[in-house]
C-alpha cells in the first residue's frame, strides 16, 4: 500500500546542537523515497573535516567535506536513526551529530451534517448553514517505533488560517459550522508532539454546494424507492402517484425540521401535500397521458441561502411507446 | 273580481313555487359537481394502484420462481441447475448472505415482508424459511446463519434494528420459522458481521458523536471506539481487524480506516482519494480500490508492493477480492453514465449495465467473464457483491429493480 506521508526530522541531541548539526529541506516525502540530509556548522569547517555517516546497521567511509547524505526513507511508522561522525583530517573524533527520520502522517477524516436520508451510501456534502464535523488521524511514531496515540499529540485546527479555539493537546476532532457565505473552506490541521519533534500537516478543501432536491416515488410495498428517483420527462404507468421528496445536504437534522417550509405546485398552481408530511404529495390525474409541471420549492426560516426549487415534467398514465416499462422504469422482459 | 283576484293569487303562489323549486334544483345541481370535482381531486375517483406490472404480488413471483417453465435463461427451469446468471428473485431483497459453513447455500429477505428465503446455489431450490412481517426492511445483515439484523424505518422516520434469531426447520416439511428477537439502538449508521462468529459491529450515535461497538449474540455489548465522524460503512467478513470506508462524493478525498475489534486501535489505509470506493480480501493485503474525479474514474489493484492501475473502470465496491484465487472479480459498466459518481449512483440518479470481468494478478491478464446484455439478453446493475465459501459463486443486488442474483464464476 502507498501512502503519501509527511517526513518530519528529529532536532539533534544537545551535546552536539553547539558543533554540527544535520537538516533536511521542509518536504512531503514519500515512504521509501530518497532524502538528502545536509550537515551543517557555524564553528567548523566540514570541508575540511572528514564525515562519516551511519544509518541503520550500515555506514560510509569517513569522506572529506562529506557534507551532503541520501537516505532512504522507511515505511509509514517506522524510525531511522541517523548519526553523522565528524573527524579531523587526521582522523580524531571531533563531534556526532544525530537525526531521527520518523515518516509521520495526519490525514484529516470530515462531514457535513447535511441531511441524508437513511441508508444513503453517498457524502453528506457541505451547504450554506451545515456543521462540519472532523477527526485528524495522525501516523506517529515514538523513537523505538512505538505509536503515539492522540491524547499525545497537539492539534491545531484552523478555517482560511483562522485557529479555532478548540485546537490543543489530544484534542483530535472538531464541530463547526460553516459560514453563511464561504470563504475558501481551507481546513488545516497540524499535528505535533508536544516537544515538536515529530510533527505533520493537512488540509482540505470543504465544497459548499446548495441542497439537491430528488423526487422518489413510494409505492405500497416497498415505501420510497430510492433506487428510481422521478426524471424530467418520465412516465408513470398509473394515474395516480405518491412522491417523496428528499432535500439532499440541506441543513436540518430530520423531515420534521419546523423552520422548513415546503410549497408544492401543479402545473404552477399551488397544491397541498399530505397533512402531516409536508415532504410527500399525492397526485391523481383525471385521465390517462396528461402531463404534469410538479413544481417544489423549500425555504428555511434560518438559512436563506438555503431556498431552493426543482420542478419535473411527468406523464402520468401512459409508459413511453417503444416498449414496456415495469413500475421500475426498466424494459419489461 | 274577487274571483279573478282569488286567481291570479293562485297563480302566482304556483309560479313561484315551481320557480323557488326549479330554483333550488339548480343550486343543488352546481354543489353537486363541485363535490364531485373535489372528491375527484382527492382521489376518490380513481381505483387502488395495482403494483402490477413485472413484480405482481409476492405470492405470484415466488410461486413463478418455484415452478416457472418458460424459455427466459436467467430464471431457473424447475428441476434443473439454475443458468450461469441466475435471477434467484422477481422481488426485491433486502441482502443476500453466503453460509460460512454450508457450501452453495446463500440467504435472502424478501424487501417488502422480510420473510427469510434460502437458495441452493447448485441445485437451483428455494426455500421459504420464515413467514414473519418484517415490512420494508430496507436492509438486512447477516450476522451468522441463524442471526439477522433487519433494518427498517420507524413511525418517525429513525432507522430500526430488529435482531433476529432464526430457527430452520431441519427437514423440508418443517414448518415455518418465526424470526424471533429484539431491537438494537435506533439509528445504527453501519453494521458490520464477522461472518463466522456471531458478533458485530455497529456504529452508532452517541453523546454528539459516534461509538463503535462490538456485539455478540446473547452477550454484552463493548465500546471500542469513538468518532466525530460517523459516515462510514463498516466491513468486517473475518478479518482480523473492521474496515471502515468513508461514504463517498465524486471529486472529494475520502479515507479508509481499521479498527482494532478488541482494543479499539486506528489504522490508517488509505487517504486522500478522491471519490474513494474499495473492496478488500480478508487479511487486507489485496485492495481493489477506484477514484472519482470530474476527469473520470480510475479502478486500481493494491498490494503490499505496488499499486496498478486496472484495465477497466468501475468502482472499486462493485467488486469482489478472493482469499485463494490470483484473480479479482469486477462488475464493469458497458458504458459510464454522466453524473458525479459514486454519489449519483447512490441516490439512485445513474445507473450501470455491468458485465462481470476478471483480472490475474499474476498474469496481469483480464476479459469478460460474463456479460448479462450480450449472453443474456438483460441488463444488471451489480450492487453489494460476494463471494460465496467456495469462491464459485458471486451474489448480488440489481441496484435498479432491487433483485437478488448469482452468478457462477468459471473454474
Amino acid at each position: 500500500m502507498v501512502l503519501f506521508p509527511t517526513l518530519s526530522l528529529a532536532q539533534e541531541t544537545p551535546f552536539e546542537q553547539t558543533l554540527a548539526s544535520i537538516t533536511t529541506p521542509d518536504e512531503s516525502f514519500e515512504p521509501g523515497e530518497r532524502v538528502e540530509l545536509s550537515l551543517k556548522s557555524y564553528s567548523l569547517n566540514l570541508d575540511q573535516a572528514l564525515v562519516r555517516w551511519s544509518a541503520g546497521t550500515g555506514s560510509t567511509t569517513p569522506t572529506l567535506g562529506g557534507k551532503t547524505f541520501l537516505v532512504t526513507a522507511g515505511p509509514l511508522g517506522s524510525v531511522t536513526r541517523v548519526v553523522a561522525d565528524v573527524f579531523g583530517k587526521d582522523g580524531s573524533f571531533i563531534t556526532r551529530a544525530e537525526a531521527t527520520i520518523s515518516p509521520a502522517a495526519v490525514d484529516i477524516v470530515w462531514e457535513s451534517t447535511g441531511y441524508t436520508p437513511p441508508f444513503y451510501f453517498g457524502k453528506p456534502m457541505p451547504t450554506p448553514g451545515a456543521s462540519i464535523r472532523a477527526y485528524a488521524v495522525p501516523v506517529f511514531s515514538r523513537l523505538d517505533g512505538t505509536p503515539i496515540p492522540s491524547e499525545g499529540i497537539v492539534f491545531t485546527w484552523a478555517l482560511d488560517g483562522k485557529v479555532f479555539a478548540a485546537s490543543g493537546l489530544g484534542r483530535d476532532s472538531i464541530v463547526f459550522p460553516l459560514p453563511e457565505f464561504p470563504g475558501e473552506n481551507i481546513l488545516t490541521v497540524d499535528a505535533a508532539t508536544q516537544d515538536g519533534i515529530v510533527h505533520a500537516t493537512a488540509k482540505v478543501r470543504l465544497p459548499s454546494q446548495s441542497p439537491l432536491l430528488i423526487l422518489y416515488p413510494v409505492h405500497p410495498l416497498i415505501g420510497i424507492d430510492f433506487r428510481n428517483p422521478l426524471r424530467n420527462g418520465g412516465f408513470i404507468e398509473d394515474t395516480e402517484g405518491t412522491f417523496s421528496l428528499i432535500p439532499y445536504f440541506a441543513s436540518i437534522a430530520t423531515l420534521n425540521d419546523p423552520l422548513v417550509s415546503v410549497s408544492w405546485s401543479i402545473n404552477d398552481t399551488p397544491a397541498s401535500s399530505h397533512d402531516t408530511d409536508q415532504f410527500s404529495i399525492t397526485i391523481v390525474s383525471p385521465a390517462k397521458k396528461v402531463a404534469a409541471l410538479i413544481g417544489v420549492s423549500i425555504e428555511h426560516a434560518r438559512h436563506l441561502l438555503l431556498s431552493t426549487r426543482a420542478s419535473w415534467k411527468v406523464t402520468f398514465g401512459e409508459s413511453p411507446s417503444s416498449s414496456t416499462i415495469d413500475v421500475f422504469g426498466r424494459p419489461v422482459e | 273580481m274577487s274571483t279573478q283576484w282569488t286567481r291570479g293569487i293562485a297563480v302566482a303562489a304556483i309560479l313561484g313555487i315551481v320557480g323557488g323549486l326549479a330554483g333550488w334544483f339548480f343550486f343543488l345541481r352546481e354543489k353537486t359537481v363541485g363535490i364531485e370535482d373535489v372528491a375527484t381531486r382527492r382521489g376518490f375517483a380513481a381505483g387502488t394502484p395495482s403494483f402490477g406490472g413485472l413484480i405482481g404480488s409476492l405470492y405470484e413471483n415466488v410461486a413463478e420462481n418455484l415452478s416457472y417453465s418458460g424459455t427466459t435463461t436467467i430464471v431457473r427451469t424447475a428441476g434443473a441447475a439454475p443458468p450461469r446468471l441466475w435471477r434467484v428473485s422477481a422481488t426485491p431483497a433486502g441482502s443476500l448472505h453466503f453460509s460460512r459453513t454450508r457450501p452453495h447455500t446463500m440467504y435472502y429477505t424478501d424487501y417488502a415482508s422480510g420473510n427469510v428465503f434460502r437458495a441452493d446455489t447448485q441445485s437451483g431450490e428455494i426455500r421459504r424459511i420464515t413467514n414473519t412481517l418484517i415490512p420494508r426492511a430496507y436492509e438486512s445483515v447477516w450476522v451468522d446463519d441463524a442471526h439477522v439484523v433487519f433494518r427498517h424505518l420507524g413511525d418517525n422516520g429513525e432507522v430500526r434494528s430488529f435482531l433476529a434469531t432464526i430457527e430452520e426447520g431441519a427437514t423440508s416439511t418443517a414448518s415455518l420459522a418465526e424470526a424471533r428477537g429484539s431491537y438494537l439502538p435506533d439509528n445504527i449508521v453501519s453494521i458490520a458481521a464477522h461472518g463466522t462468529s456471531s458478533e458485530f459491529f455497529t456504529i452508532e450515535p452517541s453523546g454528539g458523536g459516534f461509538v463503535g461497538v462490538v456485539h455478540a449474540v446473547g452477550k454484552d455489548a463493548t465500546k471500542v471506539w469513538q468518532s466525530t465522524v460517523g459516515e462510514w460503512r463498516a466491513v468486517w467478513e473475518g478479518r482480523e481487524r473492521i474496515l471502515l470506508t468513508q461514504d463517498a462524493a465524486e471529486g472529494v478525498v475520502s479515507s479508509a480506516i481499521e479498527i482494532h475489534p478488541k482494543t479499539g486501535a486506528v489504522r490508517l489505509v488509505q487517504q486522500g482519494t478522491p471519490g474513494l470506493s474499495l473492496a478488500v480480501n480478508k487479511d487486507a493485503t489485496v485492495f481493489v480500490y477506484s477514484e472519482s474525479t470530474s476527469s473520470g474514474l480510475s479502478t486500481h489493484l493494491a498490494t503490499q508492493n505496488q499499486v496498478r492501475r486496472l484495465p477497466f473502470s468501475t468502482l472499486g465496491e462493485k467488486c469482489v477480492v478472493p482469499e485463494r484465487s490470483a484473480r479479482v472479480y469486477c462488475a464493469v459498466p458497458r458504458e459510464l453514465p454522466r453524473g458525479p459518481l459514486p454519489d449519483a449512483w447512490h441516490r439512485g440518479e445513474v445507473s450501470f449495465s455491468d458485465e462481470w470481468w476478471f483480472f490475474d494478478m499474476e498474469t496481469e491478464d483480464a476479459g469478460v467473464l460474463l456479460s448479462p446484455e450480450l449472453e443474456f439478453g438483460t441488463s444488471v446493475d451489480v450492487f453489494t457483491p460476494s463471494l460465496d465459501l467456495t469462491e464459485s459463486f458471486i451474489s448480488f443486488v440489481d441496484r435498479v429493480t432491487g433483485t437478488p442474483w448469482v452468478a457462477t464464476i468459471p473454474q
